[in-house]
């Protein structure tokens, strides 16, 4: 897997504002103001990435707020909220939206993957 | 300072107990079963400023255990806290100060965070590790109760509880193996549901009366003792009473906590990549 | 604005520990702690984090007052609150047990490092520290804030000692 470094660095060049903070053994990546598909309501929201395992996935994006927006045809792709956290003193929440082999990915493929639950 | 005569029978904590304890401001998240026995006990003791914290309210199903609530609260739906601060101005001074909040803590930590010490009373490990979290960025010592009881097949219930004091610097609630990530993944393929646990009220009692007991000697030292590994763990056996440190505590290798850095602590630094 | 100090009780230790320590020339030592700001809604929260005691040659020789850094000392200090952000408190010990406050000497001192160290950081709490066997004293200087406030100081460990002589207000 590529150094961290140049994962960071890549991420940086796709989403400019970006930052990073640690918090109790794990570095996540905060996405500020990052819009959605237009079919999102709201459309701008905050992104928080974990990167690494938690809550029984392998890596999580959280957002600044619930999104709705109309149901997808296909059952399993409907917006499943079911995580709730507070992360550095803000909170969050979390699709169930799991990625296979997500820990291998680079951190913005990791980002790209998630986002793909709200295409 | 001479205990007053409501505080006569504890004058053995010393004659600055009850200054100490009228001063402390203590926080209480979840006044179930096991916080409003909390709420209870120290408002018994002295103390005099209070921020409470519970979203709920009760239900038939909580009068087995909660603590002051009675069956008109059931009636009429009483917010879980109301009910804590009923029980406290009824046994605390006039002077009493009590600040309840009908919400979870953390739709506004900023109470919780002025605290000098946090009691978690709360269900699931997800809760109590973002209780941790919050008491290491704002330097607060935090006591963490709670009680399950698992149906051992051929052998019966077994019921099982803890009571973890963590400070500050010293080994965290993941340090000693109470917290990890395996059981946070557990609740969390859960959608983070705790569950129904079962729950009875002389366990909690026993549970909410050890807490009680190490926040009365972390604020004035009375047993004079240190708790050797910089941290207290100590297991509840349902089945038989006993109360003992845990075993996990043997392998605590390091009085400092590998789970947070000195340096997290207050606001977040975030560090443009 | 009203601020609380919550110092861990190792690191109190620590600093009891070198404060102790016996100067060449001077009567007493001098340290300076870094921390962090949180806040509790009108309340400044300061968490102090990494202690380091002024080395023995920063030191100025001067009979007339207990202990006097000299400007490289007070540089490093600055230097390190700007560029981090920190929350940077002078630190000295007084004898014996119980509460304490700062001389006239200590407070004139202070008069001069607060506001040059919040001009070093803005958006942190910067001021003193001085510490008995037992407890301490701080003044702060909180962001915005032009005069010092007493700051509750709370030792956080076994046992947790609060600050019950001027309380936060909560």
């Amino acid at each position: 897997m590529a150094a961290i470094d140049d994962q960071v660095c890549e991420l940086a060049r796709a989403f400019p504002d970006a930052r990073a903070a640690p918090e109790g053994g794990v570095t996540y990546y905060l996405l500020p103001s990052v819009t959605l598909p237009a079919h999102c309501q709201p459309r701008a929201v905050d992104l928080l990435l974990c990167p690494s395992q938690r809550d029984g996935y392998e890596t999580r994006l959280f957002l600044s707020q619930q999104v709705q927006r109309p149901p997808h045809p296909d059952e399993k792709k409907r917006l499943n909220w079911n995580g709730h956290a507070r992360i550095l003193e803000r909170n969050w929440q979390a699709l169930s939206w799991r990625i296979p082999g997500a820990l291998s990915m680079r951190l913005l493929q990791m980002v790209l993957c998630h986002l793909e639950a709200f295409q | 300072m001479a205990a007053s005569s409501r505080f006569s029978r504890q004058g053995f904590l010393g004659p600055d107990a009850e200054d100490i304890l009228a001063t402390a401001r203590v926080g209480i998240a979840g006044l179930g079963g096991g916080g409003s026995h909390v709420a209870q006990q120290l408002a018994h003791l002295g103390f005099r400023n209070f921020v409470l914290y519970d979203d709920d309210a009760i239900e038939e199903s909580n009068l087995n255990r909660l603590i002051g609530g009675t069956n008109i609260d059931v009636a009429m739906s009483t917010p879980k806290v109301l009910i804590a601060e009923r029980l406290i101005r009824s046994v605390a001074a006039p002077s009493v100060v009590v600040e309840q909040h009908q919400k979870a803590w953390q739709d506004d930590p900023t109470a919780l965070r002025s605290c000098d010490l946090v009691f978690g009373c709360v269900d699931g490990y997800r809760q109590r590790w973002e209780l941790q979290i919050m008491s290491r960025r704002f330097c607060i010592p935090y006591i963490d109760i709670g009680l399950d009881v698992t149906n051992a097949g051929d052998e019966g219930p077994k019921m099982r509880g803890q009571v973890i004091l963590t400070v500050p610097g010293g080994p965290c609630m993941r340090c000693i193996g109470f917290i990890d990530d395996e059981n946070l993944s557990d609740e969390g393929r859960r959608y983070g549901d705790a569950g129904i646990r079962p729950q009875v009220v002389w366990a909690n009692g026993v549970l909410a009366s050890t807490a009680v007991g190490l926040a009365i000697d972390l604020l004035n030292g009375w047993t004079r003792t240190v708790p050797e590994k910089g941290v207290v763990y100590l297991s509840y056996d349902g089945n038989t009473g006993l109360v003992f440190p845990d075993k996990r505590l043997r392998y605590v290798k390091s009085p400092k906590c590998s789970h947070f850095p000195d340096d997290e602590v207050g606001e977040p630094l975030w560090q443009s990549l | 604005m009203k601020c609380i100090v919550r110092l861990r009780r190792n690191l109190f230790d620590e600093m009891r520990s070198d404060l102790r320590r016996r100067h060449a020339h001077a009567f007493e030592r001098v340290g300076f702690l870094y921390g962090r700001l949180g806040r509790a809604g009108s309340i400044a929260i300061v968490v102090p984090f990494e202690y380091t005691p002024v080395p023995d040659e920063q030191y100025v020789e001067d009979r007339t007052v207990s202990a006097m850094i000299d400007a490289d000392a007070l540089f490093d200090a600055h230097q390190r609150a700007r560029s981090t952000g920190q929350c940077c408190l002078h630190v000295h010990a007084h004898g014996g047990s119980g509460g304490t406050w700062f001389s006239r000497t200590d407070v004139s001192t202070l008069d001069r490092i607060g506001p040059s160290l919040q001009r070093m950081a803005k958006s942190a709490a910067h001021g003193g520290l001085v510490l008995t066997k037992t407890t301490g004293a701080c003044l702060m200087w909180l962001p915005e804030e032009t005069k010092p406030v007493r700051s509750a100081l709370s030792i956080v460990g076994f046992p947790l000692t609060l600050d019950r002589g001027g309380s936060h207000g909560c």
